[in-house]
């Protein structure tokens, strides 16, 4: 595929600000639902610039594995979870950045709780100031995208922006090979994949199994506390039995049976 | 081959600094997981971009990138399955709730 | 027959054992019983007859010594076991009637010293021999003292048996000594051997002696007399059984029965000689000088066993043996019949009798026929044994012959005081009240007073088959005669001192002196022994003192020794002390330094700890915010180093 060098640089443009247009909306929406839209965006302008850059089989590789497969796993679990679509960050205070990124998130009824518009209010001023403040009565704050380092992060972000295009600028340029390579670039790979590094290629499928063995392992419903029921019966252990001339009294009442607190109990009182 | 091996490097590296970014600001642990992803994006998008420019006859390169999304994804999995037990037990997935190595 | 001869001691023992079974209370009851078993002994013996049985047992074997144990009839033993049986027999028979107010146990004693004498005279071993020997020893000794609560009773029971115990260890050392030389204890062994010669002179006259030495302790032979005397706070018929007839003839039995030694040894045959010569003048004079009726007759038994023993030391043993038989019936009698004058009056002094012939005659005709027999008047029993004596002693010379006569008319003399100042009449006038005594007393009386008179004229005639010892040369007639006069001279020289001074000595009171001396004498050893006990005793004390210096010197040395030990435990204590201040002074520093130091130290240590673990906030993103700065940091080192 020999594209002229317009063609090309049209492609790499556009492939170029897809995949970091997209990551820069992943990581500054509110909605989590629109960060992985974002990071499926991103992921396919990643897989554009590889199959510029020739290597079609991981372009595809990419698309298959990272957009049809790990993506929808990860909007599966976004859906899971509270407030996916970010309405409860709506009325916070944003940088421009994430403004135009959450741009159309409506902000969440509030009709279940009168405290929910007064707290808003309240934490408005100095939620990206103090961000123990806003961890501290953080009931709403639940779904944050944002922690109190935000700031910092986002300088340490463009200083290690700065740094590496800085590097790549600084340094002297790659000796850079002239060659072709061979557009059947897939039986390459299937042959080395095969023969040479045989090994690696089954420590990887190794992995796999063991990562799927872990995943189910860890997520089945299973006998840990609330599980499937989500009701976890904590018991909290008897009174020991008083020792026998204890000059201090027990503490605490003198209950005979152990009591049983449900976790379900602890969320109604939330 | 109009476009300089320099244009995908700094490609790379503003993903990489995002995914930076990513990692450290965000609560949520799908979120964290998600920069992840994008660093390791970032990654292969390096090792392609090398192996196109400077050794486009070895395909090694191209094998360690399939590994590195193999890695991505198993990665993925087993972070997505504790999550979910994480959010099971605790009604929320905000990294700074598990606090209890607090010292 | 061998059963029927065991039955001769042991009937006796047997009624004994039966009369102490029965109590106390039954004594009518226990003196037929203790007339019983002697009555039996008899018959056994008359029964075996002529025989000559034997019933003996090897008792054990030690090394080379053999201890046999066993009795035996013989000749000689025979013929005093009957004398023995029949005196017993008779005299228990009087005492039913004289000891009825008695105790049981006084009959159990007589029963037991009948089948202990018995014992004796059978014995064919020295072992036996002694055992019974000591037998007879304890019956005296309990019979004397049978009214132990009076004092003289008892003094003179523990006397008798320690003089007599004297005796005894010689009789010991003698047959221990025998056993020695022959190896056993069978004496017809031991006189076999000392028949055949086998054994040297010296010792021969040493075992002679030291058998001589138990002879004279029991026949109360000089220095060993002083006993006998005393030994009538017994009893009558004790004095009449023990004192008289037998026990006391045991001792000349002894040398009868060891003749064949004696003969064998005429060195010591001389000491028995002039010891019995001696007893036989002393006590015939002391009992001149009495005024105790039995304490006469006790004087005048110690002059007759010195006649035996004369006798036998002039080589008479038949005289001696035979003069024992005699002398057992009429010195028996004489005692029966002062008993019944004792019973009557409840005196023996002489100076309160008198004139008892009317009010007792049985008594006194029975008193006077011993007399008679015991002063040597034909045809009465004393005639035919002292004739015998005689004729030994004439055989040996005419002096032994005229010292005899002498001892004769003295038995004349003391006896005739004794029956004259009892019954002839009294010139005060003053009769004392009194009365006969019972049958069986009157018959007992009687019927020795027959065997008195007739034994000796009886014996006579079978002096060969009673006594196995050989005759001696027939003596003259004039010899006969003379002392048939010395007798009736003296009875009538006795009779006459009696009516003309009553009871006063017939020779003055010299010879009452002698008693005293003897006693004196025979205290001699005591008085001696008791010096030296004194000696002894400040002897003892300054060892005693010498001890109490040697332990107040330990008392002191401990006492030092204690305040070292205390100064060591100050030293000690300071030592203690001075560690524990020393220990105390580490003790402040270590607390108050080390201690503080190593406080200060970990408050330090915690206060960093507290510090550094405001760093571990948990909060992922910072954690992720550090590595990633680092990791920028290393990128830029990197980039430098390397470019």
């Amino acid at each position: 595929m020999i594209l002229d060098a317009i063609t090309q640089w049209i492609a790499f443009t556009a492939f170029a600000l897809i995949a970091i247009g997209g990551a820069l909306g992943m990581t500054t929406t509110m909605s989590m639902f629109r960060s992985g839209i974002f990071l499926m965006a991103s992921f396919i302008g990643v897989a554009g610039l590889f199959i510029l850059l020739s290597a079609d089989l991981i372009g595809l590789l990419q698309v298959m594995m990272y957009v049809g497969g790990m993506l929808v796993m990860i909007l599966f679990m976004v859906l899971f979870m509270n407030d996916p679509g970010g309405s409860m960050m709506a009325g916070m205070d944003m940088s421009p950045v994430e403004n135009f990124f959450s741009r159309g998130i409506k902000l969440m009824d509030t009709e279940n709780g009168a405290g929910h518009e007064e707290h808003s209010g309240h934490s408005s001023p100095n939620d990206n100031a103090n961000g123990e403040s806003g961890k501290e009565h953080g009931m709403e704050m639940d779904m944050s995208m944002t922690t109190p380092v935000k700031k910092h992060a986002a300088v340490l972000a463009i200083v290690v922006g700065c740094v590496l295009v800085a590097l790549l600028l600084l340094r002297p340029s790659w000796p850079i090979s002239v060659l072709t390579p061979n557009p059947a670039s897939a039986e390459q790979i299937g042959t080395l994949l095969m023969g040479k590094y045989m090994m690696a290629f089954e420590g990887a499928g190794l992995l796999i199994l063991t990562g799927i063995f872990g995943a189910v392992l860890l997520a089945r419903p299973g006998k840990f506390p609330g599980d499937a029921s989500r009701e976890a019966h904590v018991s909290v252990d008897e009174d020991p039995a008083p020792i026998a001339d204890d000059p201090l009294k027990p503490l605490g009442p003198k209950s005979g049976e152990p009591r049983e607190i449900s976790v379900t109990d602890i969320h109604r009182d939330r | 081959m109009a476009i300089p091996l320099t244009a995908y490097l700094i490609v790379a590296a503003i993903l990489f600094a995002i995914g930076v970014y990513s990692v450290i600001a965000q609560r949520t642990a799908v979120m964290i997981l998600m920069g992840i992803e994008l660093l390791l994006n970032a990654i292969g998008l390096n090792l392609i971009a090398f192996w196109r420019y400077v050794r486009p006859d070895d395909y090694s390169a191209q094998i360690f990138t399939i590994i590195i999304v193999t890695i991505g994804a198993v990665e993925m999995g087993v972070g997505l399955a504790i999550m979910m037990l994480l959010y099971r037990n605790r009604q929320t997935v905000q990294v700074d709730k598990f606090e209890d190595l607090k010292g | 027959m061998s059963a029927l001869l065991l039955v001769v001691p042991l009937a006796p023992l047997a009624a004994a054992l039966v009369i102490l079974f029965l109590g106390r209370k039954a004594t009518r009851l226990a003196g037929w019983i203790n007339v019983g078993g002697v009555a039996i002994s008899l018959l056994a013996l008359i029964g075996l007859g002529g025989g000559e049985p034997r019933a003996e047992t090897v008792w054990m074997q030690s090394g080379g010594l053999t201890f046999t144990a066993g009795i035996a009839l013989d000749t000689l033993s025979r013929t005093i076991a009957i004398v023995v049986a029949a005196v017993a027999l008779i005299v228990n028979w009087y005492s039913v009637g004289h000891m009825a107010k008695a105790t049981s146990r006084f009959f159990a004693a007589m029963s037991f010293f009948v089948a202990a004498m018995l014992t004796l005279v059978l014995a064919n071993s020295t072992v036996l021999l002694f055992a019974a020997w000591e037998a007879v020893g304890l019956a005296s000794f309990l019979l004397i003292g049978f009214h132990y609560r009076e004092d003289a009773a008892r003094q003179a029971a523990r006397k008798a048996f320690l003089l007599t115990r004297l005796g005894d260890v010689g009789l010991l050392l003698g047959w221990l000594l025998a056993l020695r030389l022959t190896g056993s204890t069978d004496i017809e062994q031991f006189l076999g051997i000392v028949g055949a010669g086998k054994i040297a002179g010296t010792t021969l006259s040493l075992l002679a002696l030291l058998f001589f030495a138990g002879a004279v302790g029991k026949s109360a032979q000089l220095p060993l007399t002083a006993w006998l005397p005393d030994a009538m706070a017994g009893p009558t018929p004790v004095s009449a059984l023990i004192h008289s007839a037998t026990m006391v003839a045991a001792g000349v039995y002894l040398v009868l029965r060891f003749f064949p030694l004696f003969a064998a040894a005429p060195g010591a045959l001389t000491v028995v000689l002039w010891i019995g010569a001696t007893t036989a003048l002393f006590a015939a004079l002391v009992a001149t000088t009495e005024r105790d009726l039995k304490r006469v007759l006790a004087w005048s038994t110690a002059s007759q066993l010195g006649e035996m023993m004369f006798a036998l030391g002039l080589a008479g043993p038949l005289a001696a043996a035979f003069h024992l038989a005699t002398h057992a019936t009429f010195k028996s009698t004489l005692f029966l019949a002062a008993g019944a004058v004792d019973h009557a009056t409840g005196t023996r002094r002489l100076d309160q009798l008198g004139g008892l012939a009317r009010r007792l005659p049985i008594t006194a005709c029975v008193f006077v026929a011993a007399a008679l027999a015991l002063a040597g008047v034909w045809p009465l029993s004393g005639f035919w044994s002292e004739d015998k004596i005689l004729e030994a002693a004439a055989a040996r010379g005419s002096g032994f012959a005229f010292y005899f006569i002498g001892l004769v008319f003295l038995a004349g003399v003391y006896v005739s005081r004794a029956a004259t100042a009892v019954f002839a009449k009294w010139p005060r006038g003053k009769e004392p009240d009194a009365h006969e005594p019972g049958a069986s007393v009157k018959g007992a009386m009687i019927t020795l007073a027959v065997l008195a008179i007739c034994a000796g004229f009886a014996l006579s005639f079978f002096l060969e088959s009673a006594f196995p010892f050989p005759h001696g040369p027939e003596l003259a007639f004039i010899w006969k005669v003379g002392v048939l006069c010395a007798a009736l001279a003296g009875l009538a020289f006795g009779g006459w001192r009696a009516r003309a001074a009553g009871p006063a000595p017939a020779f003055g009171l010299n010879f009452s002196h002698l008693a005293t001396t003897l006693d004196s004498v025979t205290l001699a050893p005591a008085k001696l022994g008791m010096f030296a006990a004194h000696a002894l005793a400040s002897i003892e004390q300054a060892f005693d003192q010498s001890v109490r210096t040697v332990a107040h010197g330990t008392l002191s040395l401990s006492r030092a020794g204690d305040r070292f030990e205390s100064g060591l435990d100050h030293l000690a204590r300071a030592t203690a002390d001075s560690t524990m201040s020393a220990a105390r002074g580490v003790g402040a520093a270590e607390s108050h330094g080390f201690s503080d130091l190593l406080d200060a130290f970990a408050r330090l240590f915690g206060q960093a700890g507290g510090q550094v673990r405001g760093w571990e906030t948990g909060k992922l993103y910072l954690y992720t915010f550090g590595l990633f700065i680092w990791a920028l940091l290393a990128a830029l080192a990197g980039f430098f180093y390397w470019r």
